[in-house]
């Protein structure tokens, strides 16, 4: 067996096989990774691959800005910061119909903004927000539906984790990734409010209006929100004024999260120990998953698989946005069975190149990347923010939360196709604020 | 005796059992390291910003302690079944045959954190033998490197008992009580 692409193909359909005999995702690209080049070059270097990818990824700096925003996520949980948020939505929008579901998509975007993680969202809103909403009588699929599908805003709004692992994995800068999704940010809160605008007018009893708070409420409310506003606004502030990096921001970022744990009286030692250990699990799973990439990534370029594969496809004559299409049939299907990371660690070796070579934007394609698999994250058969709100509100059964989560899938897929007709919706911010890119 | 064997890691890989609170000890201690650097360097930002004084060197420190940092999360991760598996086939074939498939997947992740851990310690060797140092304050990295290669190494025996646990179970038939997948889709 002499020809690179075949045994590229061999690797890759040996890769899938693994995974499919339950063997953690990162590992199996590890050993497919492994074959492959003991194949082609010979063992020796093979089996170095473990020790040159590994101990290259775990003390890389952009990488761990990673570790850094999942510590911020976390501490800013434990601060209470995410109940801040919600109840600052709450207070101007709650009276209107379906306001406790625009109150919800408002503290998801609020808390992506100082978390960068979509599970982590989605599970903190489930606590906060759901039984809100349901003690208000709101429909649970309504309830449930704008919970799981506000989680994914996590992952979009900045900072986000895997914007940091697409800018890493692709050489881009992480920074213009992060500018470039403030606009469609916007557009999929739009979106969202309006989804949930349309559902209350079709069906009243589904998201009653609640009280009307006051000005001199509201002003109240928002003096005490006044850490989530400050993280935020030192996060995202300091990263697009250029005060710091993004690693720096994200230190900043935890910093801050840590400070308000301990200045409200919720630094327990169980506190602490919660989220440092959670952290660290989530962290090492992550880096898995990036060490065993990189091991099969060496291997596909050893191939030329990526280039050929380039050249197959460019060769068919199609249209390029039909190849995009297809990319995002590709990554729904992706996203809705795999996490989020994997999904991404997976493909990117084949379709960045294609992507390149087609001629699209790479920072624009890092908000589309994100979007699509964000949306596959609420799609059936699996999404897994589905299935984390399930696991934590087990009366509200699988359908009715995937019932919920139609009009803000159908919220996403415009928006999706409003970015791909308009890239500038997601180039024009950084162009205009000179990110470069 | 498989049986009992069994019944003993499974009871080792409680949520609260010595194994589980020594490798979140670790963990715990890594992320105390990521909460300093993150600290640290919040300082270098309002030292560089307000008295255009940073930090000397911290970049060379940071980057070793990453990985130190990221070392310790291993064997808690490994503890807590944070890994992403797909389990759709287990699910297809019936639960005797999951386990089985289980058993593999424990077993395929114990060779490649042993793998990782013997290139990681060689790489330690080559830093130490070249005597490699950092770029501003001169500091020898071998034995950071040492450091990294000896948490790893605590990776090898966490892993070994939740292959050997699944393992039994996968031969008695019995699913194990206390180990949570958490990642499973």
């Amino acid at each position: 067996m002499e020809d690179p692409l075949l045994i590229a193909g061999v690797g890759i359909l040996g890769m899938l096989a693994l995974i499919a005999l339950h063997i953690p995702i990162g590992v199996a690209m590890a050993i497919g990774g492994f074959v492959g080049v003991g194949i082609m070059l010979g063992w020796g270097p093979a089996v170095t691959l473990f020790g040159t990818e590994t101990s290259a990824h775990i003390s890389s700096s952009e990488l761990a800005i990673i570790p850094l925003f999942l510590l911020m996520g976390s501490f800013a949980g434990a601060a209470g910061l995410s109940s801040d948020i919600y109840r600052l939505a709450y207070v101007f929008v709650g009276h209107r119909r379906g306001g406790l579901a625009l109150a919800t998509i408002g503290g998801c975007a609020g808390f992506g903004a100082v978390c960068g993680s979509s599970v982590a969202t989605a599970a903190t809103m489930t606590k906060i927000a759901l039984p809100e909403m349901l003690e208000r009588n709101y429909a649970p699929s309504l309830a449930s539906g704008s919970i799981a599908a506000g989680g994914t805003l996590g992952m979009l709004i900045p900072p986000s984790v895997i914007m940091v692992l697409y800018g890493v994995l692709t050489e881009q800068f992480v920074i213009a990734l992060f500018v470039a999704a403030v606009v469609p940010g916007i557009i999929a809160v739009l979106f969202y409010f309006i989804a949930i605008a349309i559902c209350v007018r079709l069906k009243p009893e589904s998201g009653p209006a609640g009280p009307r708070f006051t000005w001199e409420e509201r002003r109240k409310i928002f003096i005490q929100s006044w850490g989530v506003i400050v993280v935020a606004v030192a996060v995202s502030g300091g990263i697009y004024a250029g005060v710091f990096t993004v690693g720096e921001a994200a230190a900043v970022g935890a910093t801050l999260a840590f400070l308000f744990t301990w200045g409200r009286g919720r630094l327990t030692r169980a506190v602490l120990w919660d989220v440092l250990t959670e952290t660290a699990g989530s962290t090492g799973m992550i880096y898995l998953i990036i060490i065993g990439a990189s091991i099969f990534s060496y291997f596909v370029t050893l191939s030329g698989l990526s280039e050929n594969f380039v050249s197959m496809v460019s060769g068919l004559g199609v249209n390029r946005f039909v190849i995009l299409l297809l990319l995002y049939v590709m990554y729904l299907i992706l996203g809705s069975i795999f996490d989020t990371v994997a999904a991404m660690v997976l493909t990117l070796p084949f379709v960045f190149p294609l992507i390149l070579h087609l001629g699209f934007d790479p920072i624009w394609f890092g908000v589309i990347n994100v979007m699509v698999i964000e949306i596959g994250m609420i799609t059936p058969p699996i999404g897994i923010n589905v299935f984390v709100l399930h696991g934590m509100a087990r009366d509200i059964s699988l359908p009715t939360i995937f019932r919920g989560i139609v009009p803000f899938l159908i919220a996403d897929v415009a928006r999706l196709a409003l970015l791909t007709v308009f890239p500038a919706l997601a180039l024009w911010l950084p162009r205009v604020l000179g990110t470069p890119m | 005796m498989a049986q009992d064997l069994t019944a003993r890691m499974d009871r080792l890989l409680a949520s609260g059992a010595w194994l589980d609170r020594f490798t979140r000890r670790i963990a715990f201690i890594g992320l105390v390291g990521l909460l300093a650097v993150a600290v640290a360097t919040m300082i270098d930002v309002l030292l560089r910003w307000l008295a255009n004084a940073p930090i000397v060197g911290y970049e060379d420190v940071t980057q070793l302690l990453f990985a130190v940092i990221v070392a310790s999360c291993f064997p808690a991760g490994l503890l807590q079944g944070r890994n992403i598996t797909i389990r759709f086939l287990g699910k297809g074939l019936g639960p005797r045959r999951a386990l089985w498939l289980e058993a593999l997947g424990a077993v395929a992740t114990l060779a490649f954190f042993t793998v990782v851990t013997w290139r990681i310690l060689a790489f330690a060797l080559d830093e130490t033998v070249n005597n490699r140092f950092t770029q501003t304050l001169e500091m020898p990295t071998g034995p950071w490197w040492w450091a990294v290669g000896a948490i790893l190494a605590m990776c090898i025996p966490v892993q070994l008992v939740v292959a050997v646990a699944k393992t039994g179970a996968a031969v008695s038939g019995t699913p194990l009580t206390h180990l949570d997948d958490e990642s499973s889709i």
